[in-house]
C-alpha cells in the first residue's frame, strides 16, 4: 500500500513557488484520491474524470492564492473538489444515472464504469443508515486519506466534533459488519 | 476501544497497510477494511491520468510564460526629486520642467519616474525568475503577455529602486517571465582556440550552409531573453546573409572564390581573413525539376500557431513557385503515419493546397513508419538528374522508433547515396532539439533551417529555393596553409562542429557540406601577422618564425585549397589559390561592404557567446559597423539584425538581474 512519501506537501509547495513545474508532483500525489472522491459520490466514471480534471485545472489556476493562505494543501484541494461536486449536484437534481458516454465506449471504459457504478451502489447501501455528515466524513477519510485536522479545515468544524462524528458513524455500521465479514472473521467474532 | 485518538490510528493503519493496534475492535476493523479495500479498487484509467497530466503541464508552461509580478517604484519623494536633477533628459528639457513645477506639475513626476529612462536612485530588488520588461508610460491590469509590451531599455544599472507593490500604490511597474527554455537541447560548442602557425600551419574544415541558428537566436531575442551560448553558431549567423561576391559564369568550377584581408574591427593588432564562395545559379526557369516529399510531424504538440499553421502557410508559398515538372508529396506521422498527397504535379495547385489545408495535428510522435514511407515515396517519383529530397518538418525530438539514432543516421546516409537528400525544417520551441536536427540534415546532404515566421519561410522555401534545394557541389572542404614567415597565429571564427582532420581533406569518403545554387558561404579567420604584436599566445623558446620562405612563395601569405564533388560525382576536384601578401588592406575604407558586414555579424555572434577575444568591442560598436555596411538590403534582413543588436544590448545590460538560461 502507500509508503510514506519522501517530500511533504509543504516542501513541494515551496518548490512550486520557485518553479511551477513541481505542481505535477502534487498531481501525482492526489490524482487518484481526487478521482476516488468523485467516483464514490457519483458512481459515474466519465463524470468523475471530468470533475477531476476541473479540480486540478482550478487548483492550478488559483494556486497563487493558495500559497499565501497557508492551510493544508489537501484540505484546500478537496475544498475545490467539494465545491465542484455541490455545483454539479445542484445543476442536476436527480440522482446520477449510469450513462453511456458520447465518445466511443471502449471495453475498458465500460468495464471500469460498471465496476465503479456497482461499487457506488454497494457503498450507498452500506452507508444508507448514516447521516449525511457522518457519511461525508467517513468517505473523506477513506477516499481522500485526509487527516482529521485537514477534514476539520475542509468542513469548517471543530476537529473533536469531526472525530466524534466519525466515531459515531463507525459504531452505527457495527451491525452491518456481520453481514460483510468473511466466514473466518465472523467465526473469530462469535468467539 | 472508545478512544477517539485510537480510532484515527486504526483507520490510518488500515489505509496505509500498517500493523493494526493490538486492542483494535475486530468488528470495526472489518467494516473499515472492507470499505477501504473496495474503494481501493477504484482507479482512474491510465489514459485519463496521463492526458490530464499533459493538460496541466501545458497550462503550467503557459502560466510560467505569463506570470506577472507587480512592483512599485520605491524611492522616497526626496530621492525622486533629487534624481530629477540628475537626469540628462530633464536637464535638456529644463524649461518644460519649470512649467510643470509652476503649474503644480508635482503630480506628473511619476511620468518621469516610471519612464524607462528614469534616473531614480536605489537598489534594484527584482523578484526571482522575473524578467523585466517595462514600459512606464503604459499601465495594464491583469496578465500581461509578451506581445503586450515591447522590450525597452532599462535605466542604467542601479538606477531604479523597486519594492513589491502594495495594492493602494498606483505607479506600478510590470514584469513578465519569459519562456523557459530548459527543455530545449543544444550541443555544447567549444570555441576554436587561437593556433600558432609554427605548430599548426594547416586548418581544415567543411563548409556549412545552415542558417537555423540565426533564426533561433532571433526568436530568443524577440521573446525578450538572451539566447543560451550553445544556441549561437557564429558561422550560421554569418551565412544567414547573402554577400555580393562575384558570380560564377559557368559550372566549372560551380562556384566563385573571393578572399579579402583587412583590419579587424575588434582588435587593431590583428587582421581578418575572409573567404567567400558563391554557388553557380542558373536562372529561375532553369531550376531542375524537383521531387519533394514533405515529412510532416502532426503530433499534438504541433498545434501551436507557430508550428503546423505556419508550416501550412509556408508550403502554400512554395506551391506557388512550382511547375508542371515538379512533384510534391506529403507524408504525415504521429500515432500512425500516412500519405496525404502522393506525387502531385507542381501545377495541380488546387489539389496540393487542399491536401495541405486538411493537415491536422493530434496524437503522439512515431516517425519510423513515416520516414520509411517518405523515402519510398521519394523513390517512386524519383527524377533522374533532378532534385530529389525529403524535407522533415518537426518541432522537437525526431522520435522515429528506429531503435537508436545511429541506425537512423546510417539509413539517411544510405538513402543519400541513392540520390535522395534530407533537409530539416525546425518549428516552434519548448522541446526543440537543435542538435539532432542539424545532425540529420548533415547526414542527409541537406540543410537545416529554423522557420520562425512566414518571412523566414519565404526566404528559405521561395526566394532562396535554389540554394535550399538544388545542390551544385557536395562534400565541399576548405584547407588553408598559413605561411609562417608572415602569419604567426590564426583563429577560425565559428565552424566548431565542422572542423576536419588534416588528412580528411584528401579522403573522399569523409562527408562534408553542400553548396546550393546561388548560395554564398563565408568563413572568417582572425589572424595575427608577424611583427604586428597581435599574438595571443606566449612565444616559443626553441622555435621562431623563419625569416624567409622558399623563393617562389616569398610573396604568399596563405595558400587556400578547396575540394568538392559534383552533385552526382564520387571523386572530388581540387582548386588551389594563393593569397598574396600585398592583398592585405590596412585601411578600413578600402574594405568591401561584404567584409565589413560579415565581420559585424561575426562580432555579434561572438558577443552573444561572450567570447573573450572581443575585448571591449560593444554592441554599439557592432551596430555602427553593421549599419555602415548595410548596403541596399532589399529584403530588410540586415536592418533586422540592427534591431536585434539593440535588443541584445538592453538585455545584456540587465543581465545581472535577469534570469540566466
Amino acid at each position: 500500500m502507500l509508503q510514506k512519501m519522501e517530500k511533504s506537501d509543504s516542501e513541494i509547495i515551496i518548490e512550486c513557488r520557485k518553479d511551477l513545474s513541481a505542481f505535477s508532483d502534487l498531481y501525482e500525489r492526489y490524482s487518484v484520491k481526487v478521482f476516488r472522491f468523485f467516483a464514490v459520490r457519483t458512481g459515474d466514471r466519465e463524470q468523475s474524470e471530468d470533475l477531476t480534471s476541473q479540480t486540478f485545472l482550478k487548483a492550478l489556476e488559483h494556486f497563487s492564492s493558495y500559497v499565501d493562505n497557508g492551510s493544508p494543501f489537501g484540505a484546500w484541494l478537496f475544498m475545490i473538489a467539494k465545491n465542484l461536486l455541490t455545483d454539479t449536484f445542484r445543476k442536476s437534481s436527480h440522482p446520477l444515472p449510469l450513462e453511456e458516454s458520447e465518445e466511443i465506449a471502449s471495453e475498458e471504459n465500460i468495464q471500469e464504469n460498471t465496476h465503479i457504478h456497482l461499487l457506488y451502489e454497494k457503498i450507498e447501501s452500506l452507508l444508507e443508515e448514516l447521516e449525511k455528515e457522518e457519511k461525508e466524513i467517513l468517505l473523506l477519510k477513506i477516499t481522500s486519506e485526509l487527516t482529521f485536522s485537514e477534514i476539520s479545515v475542509l468542513l469548517g468544524k471543530n476537529e473533536n466534533s469531526i472525530k466524534s462524528t466519525y466515531f459515531r458513524s463507525v459504531q452505527k455500521l457495527r451491525p452491518k459488519a456481520k453481514a460483510l465479514l468473511s466466514l473466518f472473521l465472523s467465526f473469530f467474532l462469535f468467539l | 476501544m472508545t478512544n477517539l485518538e485510537n480510532l484515527e490510528l486504526l483507520i490510518d493503519a488500515i489505509l496505509q497497510g500498517k500493523e493494526l493496534p493490538k486492542d483494535a475492535d475486530p468488528e470495526i476493523v472489518s467494516i473499515l477494511r472492507s470499505l477501504v479495500d473496495q474503494i481501493g479498487t477504484i482507479e482512474p484509467t491510465k489514459k485519463f491520468k496521463n492526458s490530464l497530466l499533459e493538460k496541466l503541464q501545458e497550462k503550467i508552461r503557459l502560466q510560467k510564460k505569463s506570470s506577472v509580478f507587480k512592483f512599485k517604484s520605491g524611492a522616497t519623494f526626496g530621492e525622486k526629486l533629487l534624481s530629477l536633477f540628475r537626469s540628462p533628459q530633464l536637464r535638456i528639457s529644463f524649461g518644460v520642467l519649470a512649467v510643470f513645477l509652476i503649474t503644480g506639475g508635482i503630480f506628473s513626476y511619476s511620468f518621469f519616474i516610471d519612464s524607462p529612462d528614469s534616473p531614480i536612485i536605489g537598489k534594484p530588488e527584482i523578484k526571482e525568475n522575473s524578467v523585466m520588461v517595462l514600459d512606464g508610460t503604459r499601465k495594464k491590469e491583469g496578465i500581461i503577455n509578451s506581445s503586450d509590451i515591447s522590450v525597452t531599455g532599462f535605466p542604467n544599472e542601479g538606477a531604479l529602486s523597486l519594492r513589491k507593490m502594495d495594492d493602494e500604490y498606483n505607479d506600478a511597474l510590470y514584469y513578465y517571465e519569459p519562456q523557459r527554455t530548459s527543455e530545449e537541447k543544444y550541443q555544447e560548442i567549444k570555441e576554436n582556440s587561437v593556433k600558432s602557425v609554427l605548430e599548426n600551419p594547416i586548418s581544415t574544415f567543411s563548409v556549412d550552409v545552415d542558417t537555423a541558428s540565426y533564426a533561433n537566436v532571433r526568436r530568443f531575442l524577440k521573446n525578450g531573453s538572451l539566447p543560451p551560448a550553445d544556441a549561437v553558431r557564429v558561422e550560421e549567423m554569418i551565412n544567414y546573409f547573402s554577400y555580393d561576391y562575384s558570380t560564377p559564369t559557368d559550372k566549372n568550377p560551380p562556384f566563385s572564390m573571393t578572399t579579402e584581408i583587412g583590419p579587424n574591427p575588434w582588435n587593431p593588432k590583428t587582421k581578418l581573413l575572409l573567404i567567400g564562395l558563391n554557388g553557380y545559379e542558373s536562372l529561375e526557369e532553369n531550376l531542375s525539376p524537383s521531387n519533394l516529399v514533405f515529412l510532416i510531424d502532426v503530433s499534438g504538440s504541433m498545434s501551436d500557431q507557430n508550428k503546423l499553421p505556419l508550416l501550412k502557410k509556408s508550403l502554400a508559398l512554395l506551391v506557388d513557385s512550382l511547375g508542371e515538372n515538379d512533384r510534391i508529396s506529403v507524408v504525415v506521422y504521429s500515432g500512425a503515419s500516412g500519405i496525404v498527397l502522393e506525387g502531385a504535379r507542381g501545377n495541380e495547385k488546387e489539389k496540393i493546397l487542399t491536401a495541405i489545408e486538411d493537415l491536422k495535428s493530434g496524437g503522439s510522435t512515431n516517425g519510423e513508419a513515416g520516414i520509411n514511407l517518405a523515402y519510398s515515396t521519394a523513390e517512386k517519383y524519383f527524377i533522374q538528374g533532378g532534385i530529389n529530397r525529403v524535407l522533415l518538418a518537426t518541432d522537437g525530438d525526431f522520435n522515429v522508433g528506429i531503435s537508436n539514432q545511429e541506425d537512423l543516421k546510417k539509413m539517411i546516409e544510405k538513402k543519400r547515396e541513392s540520390g535522395i537528400a534530407l533537409s530539416t525544417l525546425g518549428f516552434g520551441m519548448g522541446n526543440y532539439n537543435d542538435a539532432t536536427m542539424e545532425e540529420l540534415a548533415n547526414r542527409g546532404n541537406g540543410n537545416y533551417s529554423y522557420i520562425d515566421s512566414l518571412l523566414e519561410a519565404q526566404k528559405v522555401l521561395v526566394s532562396e529555393r535554389g540554394s535550399t534545394l538544388e545542390t551544385i557541389a557536395k562534400d565541399t572542404k576548405i584547407q588553408i596553409e598559413f605561411n609562417p614567415q608572415f602569419v604567426s597565429e590564426y583563429r577560425l571564427i565559428g565552424y566548431e562542429n565542422r572542423i576536419l582532420n588534416r588528412e580528411d581533406f584528401n579522403n573522399d569518403t569523409v562527408d562534408a557540406g553542400e553548396i546550393g545554387a546561388g548560395h554564398t558561404v563565408t568563413a572568417l579567420y582572425e589572424i595575427a601577422l608577424v611583427g604586428e604584436g597581435g599574438e595571443a599566445l606566449p612565444p616559443l623558446r626553441y622555435q621562431e618564425a623563419p625569416k624567409t620562405s622558399l623563393p617562389s612563395f616569398s610573396d604568399e601569405l596563405v595558400f587556400l585549397k578547396i575540394r568538392y564533388k559534383e552533385p552526382q560525382g564520387t571523386e572530388s576536384k581540387l582548386l588551389e589559390f594563393p593569397i598574396k601578401k600585398d592583398s592585405v588592406q590596412t585601411s578600413w575604407d578600402k574594405t568591401s561592404e561584404n567584409f565589413r558586414f560579415a565581420s559585424a555579424v561575426a562580432a555579434f555572434g561572438q558577443k552573444l557567446r561572450e567570447n573573450q577575444n572581443l575585448q571591449s568591442f560593444s554592441y554599439d560598436d557592432i551596430k555602427a559597423l553593421a549599419n555602415g555596411a548595410k548596403g541596399k538590403d532589399e529584403n530588410g534582413y540586415r536592418s533586422e539584425m540592427l534591431q536585434l543588436i539593440d535588443i541584445a544590448k538592453s538585455l545584456s545590460r540587465n543581465k545581472d538581474i535577469l534570469p540566466q538560461y
